[in-house]
């Protein structure tokens, strides 16, 4: 249209030629358009040329070659040439070639479809520009620091991966990847020529405060020669490192929780059976243990069978656990520990003796190396809450599976007709045999119901570490010390318990090591022992008959 | 198995058999010409020997606390550990200079980088500290222990697994501090023993040296237990086991009887770690750890608990079953040891002593002891029933 109005109103003379030879320019303009389209196919053919060219460039001798090739491979914006370079890069020696293909990996990255692969791409390019900084601080002190030198973004690269950032930047849509683009670019601009380039970037570091750029900023703070921006740098860590501070505590204390949940579940299981029948079941852990493996058979026969819905193999994992672990508590306690009741010390031995059976069974069929169960793809990933304090959604997961599941241990304890029967027994035995309750019954069903709560608590911690024969015995004393802890007789102990151990053992690991974090808690847990004996949960009166030994 | 029938002199006569078997016999097999006589004992089992007497010195500590007055420990393993690791430090300061690294220093810390001994390591350079202290250490910690858990009156299952916690604690804090106590390796490499080699071609004759020491210091540990247990305080530690509240109503402080005879226990296992390091030449923390404390109660399950001479059986069975077992079907150990814990549980709860009684019961007449125990009650109910009346 502008074509036309242009010649309406401004040049007479040509619209009148145009009119003249309308028919020529048609022809005219045909021509063009097909030797455009031709120049188009052309060049695009020359940079398939290019493509090939840097390929084979790629397997030259002089790594000076090679680097280059891979700087333009990396400007291509062609994500077909990834392939070469990452056959490169697994045989690259040359630092200063791999440090090339790292660069143009990542550039490629960016315009991927995957979010997850652009963030990576973001963030690789974003660490690149740690090295700038590294580099300046290095060249400074040692004369012809060469290597560093080389493996140092120049400025004319740093222009053109700004350029790439930028673009990207522009297209993105998804906020993480957008985030990780800004920060990256940030990263770039702190290393600029210019100071107000860099102050303006401590600034937006300061105002992030994201703990992941601590060390970054630290050696951007070392190499910086401008008092006022190092002043603004220096303002940016101080923030960040608060910021560090309180989202390892609080991580801290999640993960304090998260542990706390899963000895919950064990020690529920573990102080119901205590509390109704006063025997204490050593092979306790191995019911946990054998839940995880529930979990690893039910990811088998998805993967094998039900390959496209293989995430929903949980959704058989739980129910499966909990049935298996809990009919297998109700075959031991028929065949063994209802004739030990008398005898609450033997009890103890032949549990043991049990798990000594059930981890071998296991190590027998299993091996006894530890596997990985794949946990399900709906668990994976996370979500941050605050700067730098990610929340990985498997523990928050297991958290609430704790919590529904304590909830509805209430409900059977305190609503239903089972659960008064299990408090009568648990009060009084010989009062509530009178009264026509089947004590066996009850036992039996607790029992099962306990070691079921075992395989659950199994079931998540295959989500947490990988499944040993094992794997019950180191977890089995921390959760006996749950039930001494919280003492018997009420859930709110056990709740208390476990959250008490969990977090002094979270806090205590926290300011020591993992080891003397443990064992500091279980001397706590002892001399706790000497003011409350029964427990934080002291009910009075009828305890002592409960602790009698025999 | 019953003390009070056997007593008198038949009992010091089996006793005599036992001791002079023990120290006359397997010597004298062992001097037999022919290297693979049957009959002859070699140096290697005779080594094993002593190491399976040292652990009985042990289980019949351990007796007198579970057997006798119903103190169950599953942490025996850390007074065993104590008593142990006090031996080989002393053993380990021995070696001096003489180490791979030509240092003052035991060679762990070498490579730990230590430079000056730990306080804690000194008073182990001399003899006649690190033998008092693997008998006082123990005990103190369990007193220390005991204190803190029967004074509260923590009992039965509940002080069961605390003890097992404190197995845990330390065998993680050996493991966790490396630089002072050889982490999971332990203490090892030891080379002499009061000036005897423990290496070399004179090895044999300092163990059996050892042997011989096993056998008289569990000889004497023996008339210990049966001081004790035949003594008033035997009586009341046997009370205490049967009916606690009625020995505290009696007016005995029921928490001194725990926590001495536990200590005596501690001290029997110290004496016994003490033992095991030189005959083993390593102790590690797999050695005093959740698992090998819960073992050490088998011995005395097995053997008998609350006889005198059940723990040196159980003990002698034990590890003999584990030693052929692990020699021949190394898998099938662990099966065979947790069916053995549930077979002497539930079926021989009066352990290998106690299976003569057991068969004899099964072809006698059976005493109606448990039917005339309830007809008492009823008895007892019917005539108060009847004063309720009168009165």
């Amino acid at each position: 249209m502008w074509l036309f109005n242009i010649y309406k109103s401004e040049n007479n003379f040509l619209y009148h030629l145009c009119m003249k030879f309308s028919k020529k320019i048609a022809v005219l303009m045909l021509i063009i358009s097909a030797l455009v389209l031709a120049q188009v196919a052309f060049s695009e053919a020359a940079s398939k040329d290019n493509v090939d060219r840097f390929i084979s460039m790629l397997s030259d001798e002089d790594k000076g070659v090679r680097e280059s090739a891979v700087r333009e491979l990396g400007n291509l914006e062609d994500p077909s040439v990834l392939e070469a370079l990452n056959d490169l890069w697994n045989e690259e020696m040359e630092d200063e070639v791999v440090f090339a293909i790292e660069i143009a990996v990542s550039k490629l990255q960016l315009l991927d479809i995957d979010k997850a692969v652009r963030m990576n791409g973001a963030e690789g390019l974003g660490e690149k520009a740690g090295t700038r900084t590294a580099v300046d601080a290095t060249v400074g002190e040692i004369e012809g620091a060469s290597l560093f030198k080389q493996l140092m973004v120049d400025d004319q690269e740093m222009m053109v991966i700004i350029t790439v950032l930028e673009k990207a930047l522009a297209i993105e849509k998804e906020k993480k990847v957008k985030k990780a683009i800004t920060i990256a670019i940030q990263r770039y601009k702190l290393s600029d020529r210019d100071s107000d380039v860099r102050k303006k970037a401590a600034e937006f570091f300061g105002e992030l405060a994201h703990p992941d750029t601590v060390m970054f900023l630290g050696r951007a703070l070392e190499s910086e020669q401008d008092e006022e921006v190092s002043a603004f740098i220096k303002d940016a860590v101080s923030k960040t490192e608060w910021n560090d501070q309180v989202a390892i505590t609080l991580k801290q204390l999640f993960n304090g929780i998260t542990i706390s949940s899963q000895y919950l579940l064990i020690a529920l299981g573990l102080a119901i059976t205590f509390g109704v029948m006063g025997v204490i079941n050593l092979a306790h852990g191995e019911f946990l243990m054998l839940g995880c493996y529930v979990a690893l058979v039910a990811q088998g026969i998805f993967a094998s069978f039900f390959q496209p819905v293989l995430g929903l193999y949980w959704a058989l994992a739980i129910p499966l656990s909990f049935i298996f672990t809990a009919g297998l508590g109700y075959a031991l306690e028929r065949s063994v520990i209802r004739f030990l009741y008398k005898r609450p010390l033997d009890t103890l031995l032949a549990t043991w003796g049990v798990s000594l059976l059930l981890q071998q069974a296991i190590r027998n069929y299993f091996g006894a190396n530890n596997i990985d169960v794949p946990s399900p793809s709906w668990l994976l990933g996370g979500v941050e809450v605050l700067v730098g304090l990610y929340l990985p959604y498997k523990r928050l997961y297991i958290i609430g599976f704790t919590i529904c599941v304590v909830a509805a241990i209430y409900w059977l304890f305190y609503r239903t007709r089972f659960g008064l029967k299990i408090r009568a027994v648990m009060q009084n035995r010989e009062m509530a045999d009178c009264l026509g309750i089947s004590t066996q019954r009850v036992n039996a069903f607790t029992f099962a119901l306990g070691s079921g709560l075992a395989g659950l608590a199994g079931c998540n911690m295959s989500l947490l570490s990988s499944v040993g024969p094992t794997t019950g015995q180191n977890y089995i004393v921390d959760c006996f010390m749950v039930v001494v802890l919280g003492g018997v007789g009420k859930i709110v102990g056990t709740i208390a318990g476990a959250f008490g151990l969990g977090e002094t053992n979270a806090i205590l690991e926290f300011f020591t090591t993992a080891n003397k974090g443990k064992a500091l808690t279980f001397i706590a847990v002892i001399i706790f022992l000497r003011f409350r004996p029964t427990g934080l949960s002291a009910s009075k009166g009828r305890e002592d008959v409960r602790l009698e030994t025999h | 198995m019953n003390n009070k029938k056997v007593g008198g002199i038949n009992e010091w006569i089996i006793a005599g058999i036992v001791l002079s078997i023990f120290l006359i016999v397997i010597p004298l097999l062992n001097k037999l010409p022919g290297e693979d006589s049957w009959l002859r004992i070699s140096e290697f089992r005779i080594n094993l020997l002593g190491k399976f007497l040292a652990f009985a010195i042990l289980a019949m500590g351990l007796n007198l606390a579970w057997g006798y007055t119903g103190i169950l420990s599953l942490g025996q393993g850390v007074y065993f550990g104590l008593g142990g690791y006090c031996m080989a430090m002393y053993l380990l300061l021995k070696v001096g200079a003489s180490g791979h690294y030509g240092s003052a220093l035991p060679d762990f810390m070498v490579w730990n980088q230590i430079t000056e001994l730990p306080w804690f390591w000194k008073p182990f350079n001399y003899a006649w500290v690190a033998i008092p202290c693997v008998i006082l250490v123990p005990m103190a910690l369990a007193a220390g222990f005991g204190y803190l858990l029967f004074r509260s009156r923590v009992r039965g299952v509940y002080f069961a697994i605390v003890s097992q916690a404190l197995a845990l604690v330390l065998a993680i804090t050996l493991v966790g501090n490396q630089p002072y106590t050889g982490g999971t390796n332990g203490l090892n490499d030891f080379r002499t023993i009061f000036g005897f080699p423990l290496r070399g071609p004179d090895l044999p004759k300092t163990e059996f040296g050892l042997y011989m020491a096993s056998v008289i210091i569990l000889f004497g540990v023996y008339l210990i237990c049966r001081w004790i247990t035949r003594s008033k305080l035997g009586r009341v530690l046997r009370a205490i086991r049967d009916d606690e509240n009625r020995v505290r109503f009696s007016g005995y402080d029921v928490a001194n009887f725990k926590i001495f005879i536990f200590a005596v226990a501690a001290g029997m296992a110290g004496i016994s770690g003490a033992l095991f390091v030189p005959q083993v030449g390593i102790i590690s923390p797999s050695n005093v750890g959740v698992v090998p404390s819960i073992e050490m109660v088998l011995w005395v399950a097995v053997g008998g608990k609350g006889t005198l001479a059940g723990p040196l059986l159980g003990a002698l069975i034990v590890n003999y079953a584990k030693t052929i077992f692990s020699e021949l079907y190394p898998g099938i150990w662990l099966y065979f040891l947790g069916a053995l814990f549930l077979c002497v549980v539930v079926l021989f709860p009066k352990g290998a002593i106690g299976i003569v009684g057991q068969i004899k019961n099964l072809y006698s007449k059976k005493p109606k002891h448990t039917e005339r125990k309830k007809t008492n009650i009823m008895e007892r109910t019917k005539t108060e029933e009847r004063s309720i009346k009168e009165g």
